[in-house]
């Protein structure tokens, strides 16, 4: 794949072309932003565009896209046809080390193999990452790390990585994709080069979406799109785990929503989101049952919020705005309280009651 | 792909191959063997990424030309366990098929287009070695080498060569063993590669006895090094970092110097060692005029005295070494008599065997 | 098989072993505190002292308000300690199964050693006679079959003398003592027990074990062991494992991190300057702090390589009191243990800085000067 297939990430692109014209590529980067915007897949192009041996000059059609539009400098591209690009695409060049946190399977000791990966050990960083850093390039140009969810590497491994983070040798990149800088320590990103990377346009996602998940109709992919707030992966994931269906059951109930159906709601809600937090698991298995039951709850809150920020939407549209605008508005800052809540572990129970019951009452009044 | 072949030939390269496809990687393609059938032979792949192997099986009757990616344990089990003489491996629909006398095997292919290109390590080598040298020289230097330290540098021998001469060194920071060697044939290149210890294992362990002379390049980024033999080639890649500075802590200044009988030293060493743990791992050595006394103290367990005769000139001295340092080199010297240079209790000594090889060792602290 | 144990006990041992140093003192009222620092804490009460209503936990301040005559002494750990040791080898010439049980204080196991000392009883009296004539301290030693019997029959007796508990006897020699001398029955147990009307063992021996397993819980039950007169323990040996201790008490109980860090690098430098006297190194350190309130927080670590320099042992010592101190409460004192000792070899390094001999000079240097001129000849004020 050509870097430039990463689209809406300006500034990654031209904080990139800028070093490698400059010939000054630092040897760490942290790459952060919202998951599922493309930081992985412009990570893997960049590795590709390092490792590449006959780089060449990007096409002038893929430079007057958009986001280059004002760049002057030259872009560059990996060949995309020579051996280690083939490898790269295949996922087995022998200098691109992908490090995340399931390696510990992988691992040469049997009591780290069995651990459950919760975090981003510092055996895992230690075996993967800093002995690997050890041998030369297998094929000459570089050797590239692209380490996912950097956020969860524990203090120990952070601090393990330091030095190598500090003054790695000549031909070595590390990249750290984060979702937010704050589980990293100071001196670990301050050490590297910091991309900051965008929620996608609404309209590209659905983009995306059509070609990706063709059979899916309009509606829902203009619901998915606008509900993962800019995420590809989000929305991919969304509709993966059904939620265009699920949605109806979800958000119906607040058409007529009272206190009397309250518990009724609150019971409703309950399983939906034990489904989707089955769904999270799937995709990751080694997550807690809390963790599960509390990503379930954050998709299906986010559904409720959506659906109230439509009504907010139409309402503001017929001009008579009035009492009906504030009611959406107060019932998105409920829902966002609710989900703020269980974030810092309330009880999930009490929590979605208190809540179906605000709404309700605010309905009512 | 269609080719017939002599069992006990392909499981000899299947062995020597396996010795880096590992059954723990998060890449299952790393499992695989590649096999390339071209004119008269067929050439076994593998790699671990770092490092990849290849070797070439002979009697081989090529029927049809072309690859297949195959799990290395399975086909290295099928081969293993089968009775035949020869063995007809044949590719058909994404299969690998395998027929002896009385069985047939169906194998699942991968797409050997996702194997990870395996360096050819083509063209001329750097310089060309007899086996025997090649032994003699990593064999007295690759004990002495640092086994997973965080300084990569002497994880691995560091090989020089200058104007037609050759040298092997290794160290883990207490001891260091270094060895000078004579290359058969070689170019002007000068060269330093610290080549890892895993990689020199595994080629000593592929070249037979038999074989002639193995040669040996790095590519022009000096970042590989490539082992080639008649019919094995090993490349890996090379170790980061700076060697240390090893010139400067080989002494030049011993004043005292005993003769030693190869053998009786390390028999004494040995007996001296029975009597020290973990806790106390140090033997004294005591030389004074013809005699050498060696002691061993384990607290509370006991104490071991040790007598030998010693050519010893110079004062008398005492110094305390750990054993095993001393036992890991005896163990490969190959000459009746080795030489002890020492100068100082808290100064370290040199053990030389020959004017070629020498080994430093640094003393303990006997406080 | 029955067991023959002795309890030796010196009664005020800190103040008896001053009376021994400083026989002028003899007859008078002495306290064991420091003297110069406002809430310092008393240690240790002579009995004339005593009678006044000095005891021992109480502030110095205090003390002397109820007995303004009293003279005062600053603790001297290490002479208690030599004495405390000297005594030991003198129990230890009779039975190998000595347990100490602080400064001045001991169990003896000394079961089948008839043949050799005649009955216990007989091996008590010269015990205490040896001790007399090689330290000049008066012991008072209780001879029963277990553990707790022969100590509360030793503290019966004090502060000198001999008492004997014939087998058999143990419940009807407990039985008009009071139950404060059981043990584990503190302030508020006692009062627990006054409540209930049980103010003497017997009367805790006639009750029945569900009656006083519901009223003390776990306790019931020890205390319905006890008060019959049956304890099994066994007499623990000295530990073998060699290690250097040392301990301070603070001159007075502080929350002052700059002080407890003062405190600890004069015990860490002590603590080295034995190790090296040993010509050993240690392997691990631990650090044990005692706050005011009783309570105490230790913490351990491993030393790889073995080290005996002063800087190093400081260091970690320091780095493991960051650790310790979780607490605001003051400290009372602190004791450093270097164990994992080992006859000092050490494997030298081929490349490595010259650092660590550098610390061997200095640190053997500064021994020197501080054998001849005393501790405080040269102190590290960094």
């Amino acid at each position: 794949m050509s870097i430039f297939d990463v689209r809406h990430q300006p500034r990654a692109h031209r904080m990139i072309q800028r070093a490698l014209s400059g010939n000054r590529v630092p040897h760490a980067y942290v790459f952060h932003g919202p998951d599922g915007v493309g930081k992985e897949a412009f990570a893997t192009a960049f590795a590709q565009l390092l490792l590449c041996p006959n780089p060449r000059s990007a096409e002038t059609d893929l430079r007057k896209r958009s986001e280059l539009a004002d760049w002057t400098g030259p872009a560059m591209d990996a060949c995309g046809e020579c051996d280690d690009c083939r490898a790269v695409r295949a996922d087995t060049h022998p200098d691109m080390h992908r490090i995340y946190r399931q390696l510990n399977a992988f691992h040469p000791d049997t009591a780290v193999r069995n651990r459950k990966a919760l975090d981003l050990g510092v055996d895992v960083v230690r075996h993967f990452v800093i002995d690997a850093v050890g041998a030369k390039p297998a094929r000459g140009r570089a050797k590239v790390f692209i380490i996912r969810e950097a956020d969860r590497i524990t203090t120990a491994a952070q601090n393990a990585l330091l030095k190598t983070l500090e003054e790695p040798p000549a031909t070595t990149f590390l990249i750290l994709l984060v979702s937010s800088l704050e589980r990293l320590l100071p001196t670990t990103f301050s050490r590297c080069q910091l991309v900051s990377f965008s929620p996608l346009p609404q309209d590209f996602v659905a983009l995306q979406l059509r070609e990706l998940r063709p059979e899916l109709e309009d509606n829902a992919i203009t619901y998915v799109a606008q509900l993962a707030e800019g995420s590809l992966g989000l929305a991919l994931q969304y509709v993966d785990d059904g939620i265009p269906a699920i949605r109806d059951r979800i958000v119906t109930p607040l058409e007529r929503l009272d206190a009397a159906g309250g518990s009724t709601v609150v019971k409703d809600w309950m399983e939906s989101a034990k489904s989707l937090g089955a769904a999270c698991r799937r995709r990751d298995p080694e997550i807690s049952d809390t963790e599960s039951q509390r990503q379930g709850l954050n998709v299906l809150l986010a559904l409720a919020s959506a659906w109230y920020r439509d009504r907010l939407r139409s309402a503001a549209g017929k001009a008579e705005t009035g009492p009906r605008a504030t009611l959406c508005a107060d019932a998105i800052s409920a829902i966002n309280t609710a989900a703020q809540q269980i974030e810092l572990n309330a009880n999930v129970q009490l929590c979605l009651e208190a809540l179906v019951f605000r709404l309700a009452w605010q309905r009512a009044s | 792909m269609k080719l017939r072949v002599n069992r006990h030939e392909l499981a000899e390269g299947l062995a020597a191959v396996s010795g880096v496809t590992t059954s723990r990687t998060p890449k299952p393609i790393l499992q695989c063997v590649l096999m390339e059938a071209q004119g008269d032979c067929c050439v076994l792949k593998a790699t671990d990424l770092e490092m990849s192997v290849s070797f070439t099986v002979t009697q081989v009757e090529v029927e049809e030309k072309g690859d297949i990616l195959v799990s290395a344990d399975k086909l290295s089990q099928i081969v293993r366990e089968s009775g035949d003489e020869t063995l007809l491996l044949e590719t058909g629909e994404g299969l690998c098929h395998v027929r002896g006398q009385d069985s047939h095997f169906q194998i699942y292919q991968q797409d050997t287009r996702e194997f990870p290109p395996v360096p050819s390590g083509g063209g001329p080598a750097d310089f060309e070695l007899e086996t025997g040298e090649l032994r003699r020289l990593v064999g007295w230097t690759a004990f002495a080498a640092a086994r997973e330290t965080s300084r990569y540098a002497i994880n691995g021998v560091l090989w020089e060569l200058q104007k037609g001469h050759l040298s092997l060194t290794a160290t883990d920071g207490r001891r260091l063993s270094h060895a000078e060697g004579k290359p058969k044939t070689t170019t002007d290149r000068s060269l330093r590669a610290i080549i890892p210890i895993k990689a020199l294992n595994l080629f000593m362990r592929i070249v037979g006895e038999a074989e002639g002379d193995v040669g040996i390049s790095v590519t022009e980024n000096e970042n590989q090094v490539v082992l080639r033999s008649s019919r094995a080639t090993v490349t890996s890649a090379l170790v980061e970092g700076q060697f240390p500075n090893y010139r400067d802590v080989i002494p030049t200044d011993s004043d005292k110097q005993a003769d030693l009988n190869t053998a009786e030293f390390l028999s004494a060493i040995r007996r001296a060692a029975l009597l020290t743990n973990d806790e106390s791992r140090s033997v004294k050595l005591s030389f004074q005029g013809d005699e050498l006394v060696l002691t061993g103290r384990a607290p509370e367990e006991g104490e071991a005295v040790v007598r030998m005769l010693a050519a010893f000139q110079g004062e008398p001295l005492d110094i305390g070494f750990n054993p095993v340092f001393l036992v890991d080199a005896l163990k490969v010297v190959e000459s009746d008599r080795v030489t002890l240079e020492l100068k100082a209790s808290n100064r370290p000594g040199i053990l030389r065997c020959g004017p070629n090889m020498l080994y430093v060792v640094m003393p303990l602290n006997l406080s | 098989m029955e067991r023959e144990i002795i309890y030796m006990t010196v009664t005020n041992f800190a103040v008896a072993v001053e009376r021994v140093v400083h026989p002028e003192l003899r007859g008078r009222p002495v306290v064991v505190a420091h003297r110069d620092a406002a809430r310092s804490i008393v240690t240790s009460v002579s009995s004339e002292a005593r009678a006044e209503g000095v005891r021992p936990g109480m502030t110095l301040s205090r003390a002397i308000r109820y007995c303004g005559r009293a003279v005062v002494l600053p603790p001297n750990e290490s002479l208690y300690g030599r004495a405390s040791r000297a005594i030991f080898r003198v129990l230890a010439g009779f039975s190998p199964l000595l347990e100490p049980s602080g400064h001045g204080h001991a169990y003896l196991d000394v079961t089948g050693t008839g043949r050799l000392f005649g009955p216990p009883r007989d091996t008590a009296w010269k015990a205490q006679k040896e001790i007399r004539r090689q330290l000049r301290l008066d012991a008072s030693l209780g001879i029963a079959s277990n553990k707790m019997v022969s100590r509360i029959a030793s503290e019966v007796i004090q502060p000198a003398g001999l008492q004997d508990v014939p087998h058999g006897n143990e419940p009807s020699f407990l039985s008009p003592l009071s139950v404060r001398l059981l043990p584990g029955v503190g302030p508020r147990t006692e009062t627990q027990l006054a409540d209930l009307n049980l103010r003497i063992i017997r009367d805790v021996a006639a009750m029945k074990m569900e009656h006083l397993a519901l009223a003390f819980g776990r306790l019931g039950f020890t205390l319905y062991q006890h008060a019959r007169g049956i304890d099994r323990t066994p007499v623990y040996p000295m530990q073998a494992v060699p290690a250097v201790e040392e301990a301070k008490v603070l001159p007075e109980d502080s929350n002052d991190f700059d002080l407890l860090q003062r405190v600890l690098r004069e015990i860490s430098e002590r603590a080295a300057r034995r190790l090296r006297e040993k010509k050993q190194r240690t392997g691990r350190m631990e650090l044990c702090v005692w706050y005011a309130d009783h309570r105490e927080g230790r913490r351990g670590l491993k030393i790889a390589p073995p080290v005996q320099s002063s800087t190093i042992l400081c260091a970690r010592a320091l780095t493991l009191l960051d650790l310790v101190m979780e607490r605001r409460t003051r400290v009372r004192s602190m004791r450093l243990r270097l164990t994992d000792l080992s006859a000092g070899s050490v494997q030298m390094e081929l490349f490595a800085d010259p650092g660590p001999e550098r610390h061997t000079k200095l640190d053997l240097a500064l021994d020197t000067l501080r054998h001849r001129y005393g501790d405080k000849a040269i102190v590290n004020v960094a």
